[in-house]
C-alpha cells in the first residue's frame, strides 16, 4: 500500500515536472505511455526488449559459470591463487568502457564482442565473491564427510554447495544489476538493435519520449526479475538459517 | 591398532603413545584438556598425517567419527542428515535407531533448532547408521549438562553393549571413562606420554562401586 502510494507520489511529481521543464526535456507521462504503447504495437519495442534481454541472459550466464569456477579454484588453491590476483586486479580495475571499446576493436562489432565484454565485466565480480564463498567452506564438514566416505557427487551436491549458494546468490544478484546496465552501454556503441541502440537514437534525436519508452518497460523487467526470482531463490537457499532477531 | 609418536607442525602434541585396543572393546583414553587427546582420535581416524609412528587396523575398516562438535549439515532436517551417509536403508532400521536415540520426535528438525546435546545424539545416529566397526567419540559428554550427559552415557553404554563393536573414546571425564570402558588409556599433560593401561575385568554395567573407586584411584596414581 505505502509502496504504491510511494510510486504515485513519484508520478505525480514527475506530471508538475513535466509542467514546469516543458515537454521536450521532461514529457507528461501520459505522452510517454501512448509512445510506449504505439512502440509496443509496432512490435519495436518487444523486438528490441527481446534482443536485450538475450543478451543480458547470454553475458550474465557465461560470466556467472566462468567467474564462480575460476572463484573456487581461487579459493581452494593458494597456487592458483597467487597466480590469478594480479590478472584479477587488473581485471576490477579496468574500467567498463575499456572493455568494450577493444573488445570492439579488436573482435569486431559483432555479437561476440559484444556478450563477451560484458560478461568481461561481470567475471571478476564473480570471482571474488565465490573466492570468499570457497574460502569460507567448512573445513569441519569436509573432515565429516571423508570419514564417511561420501561420495564425491554427493559431497559437491550436498556438502559443498548448499554452502556457496548464498556466495552464488550474491554474485547473481550483483550480477544481474551490472549486466543490464552494461549491455545498454555497448548497444549503444556497437549494436544496431536492442534497448541501448532505441536510447542511442532518442539521444541523437533529443527525442526524451522515445527514450522514457524504452528505458521505463526495461527497468520494469528487470525489477520483476529481481523481486519475483532473484530473492525468492536467495531466500529458497538460506531458508535453513535462524531469522536474524 | 598399535601407534606410537606423532609430531605436529608447530608442537609435538604426541609422545611415546603405543597401545593395541582388542576387537570388540572398548578403550577410553584420559588425560587433562589440550594434552592432544584429539588428535590422536584423528591420527586413528585417518584425518591427521602429519606425523611420525603408524596405526594398524583391521582393512578395510569402516569407521565412523561422532566430533566434538556435531558436524551437522545445518541445511538438512535431522532425518536428512543421517540418510546423508546411508541413502538406501530401511525405513525399520531407521525408526529403530532413532527410537533408541530418543529422537524420533525430532527426526523432521533442522540442526539449528537442537540443543547441543540433541545434535550430538543425532551425530551419534549417523556414526551408527553407518554400522561402523570402529567408531570413534571425541569428549561425547562435554558441555553437556548433568542430566543430559547420564542420559546419552545409558545410550551409549546400551548401543555398546548390544552391538560389542570397537570403540574408542577421548575424554576429560575420568567418571565416564570408567564407566564405560573397558580399558582405560591415561595420557600424560602434553605432550603427551602414555602413563598407564588399565583394564577393567567387570566393565560397564557389571562394574560395583567400589572396582570403580579402585580403578579411579589407580588412574589418579598414574598421573
Amino acid at each position: 500500500m505505502l509502496r504504491l502510494l510511494s510510486l504515485a507520489a513519484l508520478a505525480a511529481c514527475w506530471e508538475i515536472g513535466s509542467l514546469f521543464a516543458g515537454p521536450r526535456n521532461l514529457p507528461a507521462p501520459i505522452d510517454v505511455l501512448r509512445r510506449l504503447v504505439a512502440e509496443a504495437l509496432s512490435g519495436a519495442l518487444f523486438f528490441n526488449l527481446g534482443v536485450t534481454m538475450l543478451r543480458v541472459a547470454a553475458a550474465f550466464t557465461i560470466a556467472m559459470a566462468i567467474g564462480a569456477a575460476i572463484g573456487f579454484a581461487m579459493g581452494r588453491n593458494r597456487v592458483v591463487d597467487r597466480l590469478g590476483d594480479p590478472w584479477l586486479l587488473l581485471l576490477l580495475n579496468l574500467p567498463a568502457l575499456v572493455i568494450i571499446v577493444l573488445a570492439y576493436i579488436w573482435i569486431g562489432l559483432n555479437e561476440v564482442a559484444a556478450i563477451g565484454a560484458v560478461a568481461l565485466n561481470k567475471i571478476p565480480n564473480a570471482i571474488v565473491t565465490l573466492r570468499e564463498g570457497a574460502r569460507a567452506l567448512d573445513p569441519q564438514l569436509d573432515e565429516m564427510a571423508a570419514v564417511f566416505r561420501l561420495p564425491y557427487a554427493t559431497r559437491l551436491r550436498h556438502v559443498l554447495t548448499p554452502q556457496l549458494a548464498p556466495y552464488f546468490a550474491a554474485a547473481a544478484r550483483s550480477g544481474l544489476s551490472l549486466v543490464w546496465k552494461i549491455v545498454l552501454i555497448v548497444e549503444l556503441l556497437g549494436r544496431s538493435n536492442g534497448i541501448g541502440f532505441e536510447i542511442n537514437i532518442a539521444f541523437q534525436l533529443f527525442d526524451m519520449t522515445l527514450l522514457f519508452a524504452y528505458a521505463l518497460p526495461f527497468v520494469a523487467i528487470m525489477l520483476a526479475i529481481e523481486t519475483f526470482v532473484v530473492q525468492p531463490f536467495e531466500r529458497h537457499i538460506s531458508r535453513w538459517r535462524p531469522r536474524a532477531a | 591398532m598399535a601407534y606410537s609418536s606423532a609430531s605436529g607442525r608447530t608442537r609435538e602434541a604426541l609422545t611415546e603413545v603405543a597401545f593395541a585396543l582388542d576387537k570388540g572393546k572398548v578403550g577410553a583414553i584420559v588425560g587433562p584438556s589440550g594434552c592432544g587427546k584429539t588428535t590422536l582420535l584423528r591420527i586413528v581416524a585417518g584425518l591427521d598425517s602429519r606425523f611420525v609412528g603408524f596405526v594398524a587396523r583391521p582393512e578395510p575398516v569402516h569407521l565412523a567419527v561422532v566430533f566434538q562438535e556435531p558436524r551437522l549439515l545445518p541445511w538438512r532436517s535431522v532425518e536428512d542428515n543421517v540418510r546423508l551417509v546411508v541413502p538406501d536403508v530401511a525405513e525399520g532400521e531407521f525408526a529403530a535407531l532413532f527410537a533408541a536415540l530418543g529422537l524420533t520426535e525430532h527426526r523432521r528438525h533442522f540442526p539449528n533448532e537442537l540443543s547441543l546435546g540433541l545434535a550430538r545424539r543425532v551425530a551419534l545416529a549417523r556414526a551408527l547408521a553407518v554400522h561402523p566397526d570402529l567408531l570413534l567419540l571425541d569428549e561425547p559428554f562435554a558441555s553437556l549438562d548433568a542430566a543430559t550427559a547420564a542420559a546419552l552415557m545409558e545410550q551409549i553404554t546400551d548401543i555398546v553393549e548390544a552391538r560389542g563393536m570397537t570403540t574408542l573414546l577421548a575424554t576429560h571425564d575420568i567418571d565416564a571413562a570408567i564407566r564405560l570402558a573397558d580399558v582405560v588409556y591415561v595420557l600424560s599433560d602434553g605432550p603427551a606420554r602414555l602413563l598407564a593401561e588399565i583394564e577393567i575385568a567387570d566393565p560397564r554395567r557389571r562394574l560395583t562401586r567400589d572396582a570403580a573407586a579402585g580403578i579411579a584411584a589407580r588412574i589418579a596414581a598414574a598421573r
